[in-house]
This record gives structure tokens, sequence and C-alpha cells, in this order.
């Protein structure tokens, strides 16, 4: 069988010209970058990287400390690089770098279920058909000839929601699991690349003659389209199949997350424009403190080699951030040692793309029971999220026929994280 | 008649296009003169006639009023083979095989078409396709969380086996409550939306009666102004009081509801409050029976019991759906019955019926409708009627012509723009009224208020005492349970004791049976004891029973007089909601067609727009290249014109310059010549003076000396003086020409800036031309090319041309199989299997009728083996759960399963009869591409795709097998067998 040379179907001058170009621009901005890199900070293109940590983190144990109070717990809080800021023990490395990050203190979802706080925390609305924040981003920051689908969730649980609401399905999200290559990414092995590219000519000629035919261009787009992008995508195989370096594996840790980081990294560097990693295990209704430890143990390293290398290759200006849960967790610590589901006063971070660093809005009350001032909720974050991305939250979805505003026309951005 | 002609006619009819009001509705059957034709070629299955009575076959009407209303270009009948791709795809789900497709060419009956819808639909295919449509119509993927896809697609198909009425299915469904005797299939309906009232308040809305009231939950539609938040909670008011009733998850869900739970609701926006009772979209309100509170239950329900109510609002919303007669109900079926066949709703998107998204055909809507419903529902009937149309017929391909002459249209746009105005004038009226009308509900509703809230504060001691009583029934219940429980113990204990203590009295020595019956007897006195004593809780029960049920009759009785109070109130809600549905009902007609109007100007203005712009590109196009060759020429003019300018002033400079020298020079010489005759003038006076001198002093040989020198002197001066004025009339001279030759070369100067000027002047006019012709070309271009479009979407809209569409996943899979030779491969292999299992003797064989029947049963067999097939291709084809399922998209996951997934490498492999085993076996390349092209795209391939299927296969000499797969592979996943069409 001869060799897959990955780039076996379609022409791909012009990604190849870009690709050059990019090249040799990046050898005068400093000459540290990678190709990809550069190409991706100077494409414009802006993305997303959120980092879900499922089951609720408990902001007692990361955003927002209350050491010797009532409910505080056993953690300490430590200063950061900004001066007044303080975070929990559990996030050093974050801590390191809190000049690069704002957090908000003072979410009131209202409620304590993991389903509707994430949908809330997803689609900015509490009810309906409404695409979630990755769907949104792929619709209206793609490039026009992506390399990768827009949308990303590495993640092992098969939550099958739909992401893409009304939006077209190239939006919706492509779930990949952990670092696994979606399915069907070579050709069957009775099909060589020659003979592919072969019949793949025959396949658009035939759909040429019949769009010049029918006069309705845009199905006929869409559909071609699909097949060029699952052609790019199988390029890309090697994203999915080479192994990270062991230095990479050194630094973000050979954990799935760690992997999963690497993974998220080099979809970034190659063109998608939102990727979720889900970090999973915070539902800690019992020993709330040794799973903490644990799991931001795993999370704060891994998550600051990922960002501190977003950063090194001057990626991050043009990638939002977001780390966040669907809830929070009980100030109350039950008998179990654990923290139980808290919609009431949650806490979120994100940094990058618009957003202002080291900014802590909005603070919950002395014992953390309740907000104390600023309070926002999951709506307002989606429109700071699409504000900071340089889209206007309040203006209609682009959708013909239909008039949907992008954002909850009855909330506001959070002005103070915005750059 | 010309396709210009047949425009015209149309558009003069459309000029008088009908304000659709209630009363005109019956106007369809008015006899229009058609301005019909029925192309020669290709025989449609039936053809209008210039008079269509009402009786007429309905197919026939369709037309009529197809052809009243239409506007703008329209296509051609499609060809037999595009019509019968068609008509299998939307009949029995799939594509048809190329054995099919030769038998439809080579049958040369006039009524083929007529004759292949019948037997389509007289396929065991057609209900089965069909459950699967109306499965993904009015569940849209939901399913197997209570009841099995699979359940309720076999319910539905037997239903439409048996021809069964929609109204009566949809009764069903909306009657279900899961119980067991009841039809668990029909139950999917709510059981799949949990039963969640909001959920199920929009989804009867979408699929029953195709509003979408999601946006009027909390308000009134912020962007449809006829979706009320009223008309949400009317829907809601059927359903808010059932909920899943599953206290073992083990054991099925059902559902129950309760007899109390009223709709209050409150706009978020204006907060203005408002209660409803039930009430279906357009329908009235309607007084329901009362039960005295703690009396409303045929089954009280508890943690582990069904509530039955002895009035159900299901029950209700049933009966008043089963009754028939709703209009909204049968626009709704009937829009996404053509919606079904035609590939779009005349009302578009199918869940969006309000005035300002009227149908792009209501009358044509109407009879469709009432059709439907007068002939009991049927949809085999009425499916068949569709597709006996010509509009159902139409070729997708646009007329190559997309701006017939537009002067028809103008003619008739004052006209529209005058009733336009009309119908705005009205919808204000109507507007008005409906806001009095609103005001007046809005006082009833507050007069009512302090009723109901006196009503309530008497009524909920009666409820309070009704709780009493529930308890003192259950704590009743359950001893008597207990009893009844203890009492078959009692009388075996009872009767063994009895026949032991006869036989001990019978055998009075035997101790042991003696000592068996004492301890009977001791058995049996515990046991009565226990019963004495549950008697006496009983009869002590009984007590409470009778006292809470006292009490409860005086407190119900106590709550009669405020009763009576509120009913009155309310029924002055319901004839003041009566009212204001009436009126709004008003608004909606007027805006209706007030939208309507608009609709079609906007339509007309963009077709005159577009034979506008075409007739000035006549003109623009040929001019372009004229103006481009003047301005070229008018540019090479004005730089001769800049280079005889540049000439003339260097010539004039130069002249300039050597008049400036030769003025010096002369100035220069004159200086001299004065000089020098002024001292030739003083030696001649100085020689006089010393001639006299010498004369009167002659021997004074000095002064002789000195005038020897002053003569020569005067000699010599007077010859230089002679030549200096020689020179000055020399340069003079000299001067003068350079004069001349200055003047010259200002003149010849002049007159090239003259040119220079005029040339200039030319060229930017004619820079000017060319440019502003340019733009307008391209403004035109643009406008053309947006107005073709905007017109393709409205003849698409409007059915001139047939709608292109995506397969849906089911007709995706089944085609698949179907062209790929998978389907007959499993039809063979169910045969045979059961060929092996029971044999058909050779009587049996002779048979024809048992030969079709085993034919028959291998083809259901296969069928259902390839069910999850099919299944599978759905789940990567098929729109989310819960969204409209008509929406094409394609995605990455799709590509990669036809690219590289194993499924279709498979198919492709030869085996069998299948498709690819079949071209293998065909030497000509000629017919090994015919066969191909029938057998994917349901079409014989042009010359030119022969020839190159040829020269493929003679590329691929080498590897013929892999040839034929990659040929088939092109085919099958190219976006022609991708799309309906």
């Amino acid at each position: 069988m001869p060799r897959n040379t990955g780039c076996n179907v379609f022409d791909h001058a012009v990604s190849r010209r870009g690709f050059l170009g990019a090249a040799s621009a990046a050898a005068t901005v400093g000459g540290l970058l990678t190709p990809v890199q550069a190409e991706a900070v100077q494409s414009g293109h802006k993305r997303v990287l959120q980092l879900y940590l499922q089951g609720g983190v408990s902001q007692f144990e990361s955003w927002d400390p209350k050491p010797g109070t009532k409910y505080g717990g056993p953690f300490r809080a430590i200063s950061t690089s900004v001066p007044g800021i303080q975070i929990c023990e559990l996030l050093p490395h974050t801590a390191q770098r809190m000049h690069r990050f704002s957090i908000v203190r003072s979410i009131n979802l209202k409620t304590n279920d993991h389903g509707q706080g994430r949908l809330f925390m997803e689609k900015g609305r509490r009810a309906g058909e409404f695409p979630y924040i990755g769907a949104v981003a792929a619709k209206y920051l793609s490039p026009q000839r992506p390399t990768l689908p827009g949308y990303l969730h590495i993640t092992t649980r098969g939550l099958n929601d739909n992401t893409n609401a009304f939006l077209e399905a190239p939006y919706a999200q492509m779930k990949l699991e952990g670092v696994q290559a979606p399915a069907n990414l070579a050709h069957p092995d009775k099909v060589a690349d020659d003979a592919a590219r072969r019949r793949e000519e025959i396949r658009s000629r035939l759909s040429e003659r019949f769009a010049g035919r029918s006069g309705q261009k845009s199905f006929v787009e869409s559909f071609e389209s699909s097949f060029e992008m699952a052609d790019r995508l199988m390029s890309q195989k090697s994203l999915f199949e080479s192994e990270p370096s062991a230095k990479d594996v050194e630094r973000y840790g050979s954990h799935p997350f760690g992997l999963r980081c690497i993974l998220a990294r080099k979809l970034l560097e190659n063109g998608a424009t939102c990727v979720k990693v889900t970090h999973h295990g915070y539902d800690t209704h019992a020993e709330n403190f040794n799973f903490h430890l644990e799991q931001l143990g795993e999370y704060d390293k891994t998550a600051c080699m990922l960002l501190d290398d977003l950063h090194d290759s001057g990626m991050l200006d043009s990638t939002l951030v977001m780390i966040y849960s669907e809830f929070g967790r009980t100030p109350k610590i039950n008998q179990r040692y654990g923290r139980d589901h808290w919609g009431s006063s949650v806490s979120v971070a994100a940094g990058g793309c618009g957003i202002k660093p080291g900014v802590v809005v909005g603070a919950t009350n002395p014992d953390g029971t309740a907000v104390a001032d600023r309070e926002v909720d999951a709506g307002h974050l989606f429109h700071t999220w699409f504000q900071a991305l340089g889209i206007d939250s309040t203006a209609d979805h682009a959708i013909p026929g239909k008039t949907i505003p992008i954002g909850d026309p009855t909330k506001a951005p959070i002005e103070e994280i915005l750059a | 008649m010309s396709r210009f002609a047949r425009l015209s006619a149309a558009c003069a009819v459309a000029s008088a296009a009908a304000v659709f009001t209630p009363a005109t509705r019956s106007a369809f059957a008015d006899p229009v003169p058609a301005a019909a034709e029925t192309p020669a070629a290709n025989a449609p299955a039936t053809a209008p006639t210039a008079n269509t009575p009402a009786t007429a076959p309905l197919h026939e009407r369709i037309d009529q009023l197809v052809e009243k209303f239409a506007v703008g270009p329209r296509s051609e009948i499609a060809d037999d083979l595009t019509f019968l791709r068609r008509v299998s795809l939307d009949l029995i789900g799939r594509v048809p095989s190329s054995a099919e497709a030769r038998a439809f060419l080579a049958d040369n009956s006039p009524n083929k078409r007529q004759a292949v819808v019948d037997r389509l639909l007289a396929t065991p295919d057609f209900p089965r396709n069909l459950a699967g449509v109306f499965d993904v119509m009015l569940m849209e993927r939901r399913g197997n969380k209570h009841v099995k896809t699979d359940e309720l697609r076999a319910w539905l198909q037997k239903s439409f086996e048996s021809d069964r009425s929609y109204l009566d299915i949809v009764t069903s469904l909306l009657a279900a409550d899961g119980s067991p005797d009841d039809n668990r299939a029909a139950a999917a309906f709510y059981l799949e939306r949990d039963v969640e009232p909001n959920l199920l308040t929009r989804e009867v809305g979408r699929m029953f009666f195709g509003v979408d009231l999601q946006c009027a939950q909390c308000h009134n539609h912020p962007l449809i102004d006829d979706y009320l938040q009223t008309d949400y909670y009317g829907l809601f008011a059927f359903v808010n009081r059932m909920s899943v009733f599953q206290p073992d998850t083990k054991k099925p869900a059902l559902i129950t509801e309760a007899a109390t739970g009223d709709t209050n609701f409150k706009s978020v926006f204006t907060e203005r409050e408002a209660v409803t009772g039930p009430r279906l979209p357009g329908g009235a309100e309607f007084t329901e029976p009362v039960f005295a509170t703690g009396d409303e239950y045929a089954t009280r329900p508890d943690k582990d019991v069904r509530g039955i109510p002895k009035y159900s609002r299901r029950q209700k919303l049933a009966e008043l759906v089963g009754a028939g007669g709703n209009d909204y109900f049968d626009r709704n079926i009937a829009n996404r019955l053509w919606a079904v066949m035609l590939g779009r709703g005349l009302v578009h998107p199918v869940d969006q019926h309000h005035s300002d998204n009227p149908a792009t055909n209501p009358e044509l809507l109407d009879l469709l409708a009432r059709e439907f419903a007068d002939n009991g529902y049927k949809v085999r009937p009425l499916l068949r009627e569709i597709a006996l149309t010509q509009v159902y017929q139409r070729s997708y391909r646009l007329p190559a012509d997309l701006a017939p002459s537009a002067e028809v249209a103008k003619t008739a746009l004052p006209d529209l723009k005058v009733k336009l105005v009309a119908e705005e004038q009205a919808t204000d009226v109507a507007i008005e009224k409906s806001d009095a009308a609103l005001a007046k509900l809005d006082e009833a509703l507050a007069a009512a208020k302090p009723v109901r809230e006196a009503f309530n504060k008497v009524n909920a001691a009666a409820v309070e005492a009704a709780k009493k009583r529930d308890a003192a029934v259950k704590t009743l219940t359950d001893k008597q349970n207990a009893l009844n429980a203890k009492l078959p113990t009692v009388t075996t204990v009872e009767a063994a004791l009895l026949q032991a203590s006869a036989a001990a009295k019978l055998i009075s020595d035997d101790t042991e049976l003696a000592a068996a019956a004492a301890t009977l007897q001791k058995k049996f006195d515990a046991l009565a004891a226990e019963r004495k004593k549950l008697e006496d809780e009983i009869t002590a029960a009984k007590k409470p029973v009778d006292d809470t049920q006292a009490a409860l009759v005086v407190a119900q009785e106590a709550t009669k007089p405020e009763r009576e109070k509120l009913e009155p109130a309310e029924e002055t809600i319901r004839q003041a909601r009566a009212a204001y549905v009436t009126a709004t009902e008003e608004v909606h007609t007027h805006r209706r067609n007030k939208t309507y109007m608009r609709r079609r100007i906007e339509f007309l203005q963009t077709l005159v727009a577009l034979a506008e712009a075409e007739q000035r590109l006549k003109t623009v196009r040929p001019a372009l290249p004229v103006a481009v060759a003047e301005a070229t020429k008018a540019q090479e003019t004005l730089a001769i014109a800049q280079k005889a300018m540049a000439e003339a002033e260097a010539a004039f400079n130069q002249a300039s310059q050597t008049l400036q020298n030769t003025t010096a020079q002369l100035t220069q010489a004159q200086t001299s010549a004065t000089q020098m005759a002024s001292a030739t003038q003083l030696v001649k006076v100085s020689r006089e003076n010393a001639q006299a001198a010498a004369a009167k002093l002659s021997s004074d040989q000095e002064l002789a000396a000195a005038l020897k020198t002053l003569t020569a002197r005067e000699a010599t001066f007077a010859s230089t003086s002679q030549q200096l004025t020689e020179s000055v009339a020399a340069l003079t001279k000299q001067r003068d020409a350079a004069q001349t030759a200055v003047e010259t070369a200002t003149g010849q100067r002049q007159t090239a800036t003259q040119n220079l000027q005029t040339a200039d002047a030319a060229a930017k006019t004619a820079i000017v031309k060319r440019d502003s012709l340019q733009q307008e070309l391209t403004k035109l271009e643009v406008s053309t090319s947006e107005n073709s479009e905007a017109i393709i979407q409205q003849a698409s809209s409007h059915f001139n041309i047939a709608v292109l569409e995506a397969l849906t996943a089911e007709q995706l899979g089944w085609s698949l199989l179907e062209a790929t030779g998978q389907l007959h491969r499993q039809v063979a292999a169910e045969r045979a299997k059961l060929d092996k299992e029971k044999p058909l003797s050779e009587a049996e064989q002779k048979d024809p009728a048992k030969v079709a029947q085993r034919e028959q049963d291998a083809y259901t067999a296969a069928v259902t083996a390839l069910d999850k097939t099919v299944a599978g291709v759905a789940n990567l084809y098929a729109a989310q759960t819960g969204q409209p399922q008509d929406a094409f998209f394609a995605t990455v996951d799709q590509a990669l399963y036809l690219a590289n997934g194993s499924t279709l490498t498979s198919w492709l492999n030869p085996s069998g009869d299948n498709l690819t085993a079949r071209l293998q076996k065909l030497e000509d390349a000629r017919a090994l591409a015919d066969e191909l092209y029938l057998s994917i795209l349901t079409r014989q391939p042009t010359a030119e795709e022969t020839a190159s299927v040829q020269q493929y296969l003679q590329q691929r000499a080498d590897d013929r097998p892999a040839a034929v797969r990659e040929l088939a592979w092109a085919l099958l996943t190219s976006v022609e067998f991708r799309f309906h069409h």
C-alpha cells in the first residue's frame, strides 16, 4: 500500500502558501515560534480555550478562599503575582501567573442541578434552545477555510447535547474521545491515495455539474465543504497520532488531562476555533478536601503549562481562556467531609483575548454563603465572553428568517474585566 | 403559448389578487380561465382543463389555484426518470432500482405516471415509510425513554395500512395516558417529552396547530404579533395538570393527572396579569364541569396511586381535537403533508403559521385543509392527489430566461399598492378594536379577581376538610385491607379447628389430637382477637370518616355561595375573551392580507427591477467597449497635443532666449556707438580748435604735432564710430528678427495650449463616460445576480420550480441500500432462509399467490433486518433530537463515514448480484455507464459522462474492479445523490 502522504485528495495549494508566508514572516518576528504558531498568531483568528472542571469545583478551594472562617476548610490562601489578590494554596502555579487572569467571584446561578447549571453556563440562558459558547464562537470566529472543525471537545463522557441549536451543523461540537483520533479518519485499505484522488475528482465534477443546473448553490457548497473539511481533518491525522514529545509530557504530566491539554494546544495551533477540555471529577460530596488536593494538583500545573505555551507563542492575546464549572460547592461541609451542589455564590476565572488581567470582580460575604457585591449570572458571563472576543453579543444571530439575540437581552457584559 | 404569454396571463390574474377573508374562502371553486399548457414532450399524469368545476379531481383544482396565483419564472414538467425518482422517494422512501427505472422508461402508456403512483401507494413500503415520516415529524427523533420508537412506528404503520384517519391518530396520541389497557405506543407523544407542561404546550402547538408559542410563555411574543401569552396559557391549561407517574422505575411510566390547578400568568414586560381556562388556538374557552371540593377524583392520586380526575382536561383536549373543525389544526396538517411531498410548506417553516408569514398561496392551503378534513383525514388519498398535480411534477431546473417581460407586473403593481394601503388601514382599525376588546377582558379579569380570592379563601377550608376526610378514609381503608388480608387465615384456622375438634370429640382418647385441637384453638383465639381488634378499629375508624365527610359537606356548602358568585364572573371573562379572540382573528386576517400583498409587491418589484436591469444591460454591455475605445483614442489625441505643446513651449523658450541675447548685444553696441560718437565729436571740436590755433601759430611745432595726432584720431574715431553704427544697425535687425520669432512661437504656443485643453477635456469626458458605464455595468450585474437569486427563492417558495432538498436520513439510508444492491442481496438471503426453513411444495411453487407471498415475506424480513443499518445512517444524518428535522446540514463525520467508513466500503465489494457485481459483468463500458447512472442517479448518463466512464475504465484497465468501485463511490457520494430533486 502506498504511503499515506496525508495531503492526497484536495489541492492544498492555498493553505500551503499561507503556511510558507507565515513561516518566513515568523523568522522576522523572533524566530522562536514554530510556523504553525506563527500562522496562528498572525492570522487574526480569535480562539477560545475552555477548561471545564466537571462536577463543580469548590470556590473555597480555588478562586474565593475563606481561610479561618466557619466554612473555610483546611487550606490557606496564598498571595499571587497581583498584589492584593489571594487564591487557594492548591493553585500555586496559577498564583504565579495571576497577572494573566481575572476572577469573577459573584456569580449566582440560582440552580443546584448539574444539567441546568451546565446549560446555563454554556448557553447564557436558563432555558430554551440556544447554542453553546463554542458553537457561537465557531460560527462567528472560524476562518473562511478552517483547517479543523470549529468546536472540538476533548472528553470521555458522552453527553449528547444539542450544542448548535439553530446554528448550522458545522458549528456543532465535535466530540473527541480523549486523545483518540476521530472515527473513519483513514482511507480503507482498498482505497489507495491516488485512487482516492481520482474518485474524488469524479465526485466533485458531478457535483459541479449538478450545482450549475440547480441554481441553489448554498446546499451544494455546504455539502462539498464537508468533504473538504473531512479531507483536511484526514491530513491532520498526525495531530492525533503523533506521540507528544517527552518534554511536553514531562511538563504537562502523563495523566489523561495532561495529554488532553497537549492535544488542545495542537488543535488551537492548527486552526481550531474553540477547544473545550473537560477535567472530570469535581463532584465531591465526600472527601472534598482530599479530592480537591488531588484534582487541582493535576489541573494547576497542567493548565499553567498550556497557558505558558499559549503566552510564549503569542497566541494568548487572541485566545480567550475560560476556567469554569457548572456551579460551585456548598459552604457547609457535610458529615462525609464533602461539599454539595451550590449555585448561589460561584466563581470563574478567565484570561487572554479581550480580558483585562489582574482584576477581581464582585465578592461574597465573609462566610462565603452569598454574593455580597456585584451579583451576576451566566447570562452576564455569556455577554462578557463574546464582547471579549470582539463580537457584539447584543446583536442578532445571522440566521436567515429568524431574529434571535446572541446574548440574553436582559443581561449585559461585565465591563470591569473587559480589556 | 410562449413563456412570456404564460407569465403575462399569470400576472394578469395575479393583479386581481384576491383579499383572503373567511367569507371568500370558497372562492377556489370558481372556475378560472386557465393559462396552462401541457408540454408535449413529457406528459404529466394529468393536465388541468380550461374549466375545472369544483367536482373535478382535487389535483386539477390544486393546479388551477396554482395557476391562478402564479407569478415569475416557472420550470417545465420534469422528465420521466426524475419523476420516478421523486415519487419513489416521497412515497416509499428510497430511489427506484435500475430495473424499475428501465421498466418505467419502456412503458408507453399515457397514464404511466398515475399508474406508478398507484402502484407505489399499494406497496407495503408506503405505510412503512409514512410511519417513519410521521414519527420523525411528530417526535423529532425523541424516543426510547419510555416508549420504544419501533413500537410507535409499528402502531403508525398499522394505522396507515388501514387508512386510519389522521384525526383519529392524533386523538389517540392526545388521549393516551400510557395505561396498559390503553394504547401504550400512543403515549409516546407525552411520555417522551417527560410530560413537561411547558414543553408539551410548545409541542402540541407546533405539531398539531402549526404555531410555535414558546416565546409567548413569559410575555406576548416579542416578534410575532399573533402569538399571545393568553394563547400559550390556553394550551398550557390542557396539559399543566399532567405529570409522569412512575413510583416503581421497573414498571412502565404512566401519566397521572390532577383535578385542580389554575393557569395564572403575568407578563414580565407589561406586568399584565391574567388567568385563563383551557382553549385551543383560535378556539374559545368553554364551561367545565364543576365538582365539589374533595369530590373531583375518580381515583385520588397518592404516592403509589395514579390520579384520575372525574373530568380530565387531557381527555377534553383529545375530544375537542377529535371533534374536528379547528382551522389551525386542519391547515397545519395540510401544510405538513404538502411539505412531505413538495419539500417545503406553503407556510414555511411549518410551525410558523401567523399573519406575518402567510402561505405563498393561502387559497391553496385552505383548499387542501378543507378537502383533507372533508375526506375523513385520510393521508394516502391526499398524497395521491398531490403526486398527480403538475406543480408536483415540475423540474428543479431553472428556466433559462429568469426575467420575462415585467410589463404585466408593472401594470399590476399600482392596484396591489392601493390594496396594500387599504389592508394597512384595515389592520390598524382591527388593532384598535382588539385593544378595546382586550381592555374589556382586563376589566372582567380584574372584577373576577376579588371574587376568586374570596372563593379560594372559603375553598381552602374545604380543601383542608377534604384532606382530613381523605386521611380518615385512608386509615379506614388501610384497616379494612389489613382485615381482609387476615380473614383467609382466620377462616382456614377456624375450619381446621372445627374439623380437629370434631375429630377429637369422636376419638376422645387421642391426646395428641386433642393437643393439636387445643393448639388450633389457641391459635384461633389469638387470631379472633386480632380480628376483633381490627373490627373494632374499623368501627372506630368509620366515625372519623363520617365526621370528616360531614365536615367536608359543611365546608362544601360554605363554598357554594362563593362559587355561585364566581361562576358568572368567569362566564364574563369567557365572553370577553371570546370577543377578544374574535377581534384578534380579525387583526390576523388583515395583517395576513397585508403581508401577502407586501410580499407579492416585493416579488413583482424584483421582477420589474430585474427586467429593467436586463434591458439596461442590453444597452450598457455593447456601449462599454465603444466607450473604452473612445477613451483610448481621446487619450492618444491628448498625448499628441501634449507633445505638440511641449515642442511649442521649447520653441518659444528658445526664441525668447535669442531675443534676450540679441537685445543685450544691441544695447551694448548702442552704448559703445554713442560713446564713440561723443568721443569723435569731442576730437573733431578739439581738432578744429587746434587747427584754428595752428593757423594762427603756424610755427608752433608742438601744436602742429598735436593737430596731427588729433586729425589722425578723428579719422580713426570716425571710422570706428561708423563701424559701430553699422553694427547697431545689424544687431537691430537681428533683434527685430528675434522679436518676430518670439511672436510666432507665442502664437504657436497658444494654439498648442488650446489644442491641449480641447484634447484634455475630450479625454476627460471619454474617461468619465467609460468609468460610469463600467460602474453601472458592475452595479447592474450585482443587482441582476441578487434579483435572480431572490427570484429563484421566490419561485421555489411559490413552487414554480421543484424545491431542492436533501434526502431525509431514512431516505438516504434506504437509497444507499437500494442503489448498492444491498437491499436485494438481503432479500435473496431471507428468501433462501425461508425456502430452507419452510420450502414451498411443488404445488405451491406453481401458485402465483404463494410465490408472491414468499417474495413479500422475504422482503419484509429483509427490511426488518436492515432497519438497524438505516438507524445507524440516521444517527449520523438526522438533526438533533427535538429540533426541526427538515434543515439540510453536512458534517465532517458524515463525509468521513462516506469516504472511509467500513459500511459503504463493504457494500461496494462485488457480491451476489449487488451493484458492483452487476457492473463487473458488463464488458461494454457503455452498458456499464448506463447501469451505473440508472442504479444510483436514476438517469441515463450524458454522452460526455459515458465517454468519461469509458476513459476511466481504460485508464484503470490494470484494476477494473477497483475502477468500478471508485466510479460507484463517486456517484453515491455526489451531491446529486444526496439531494431530492
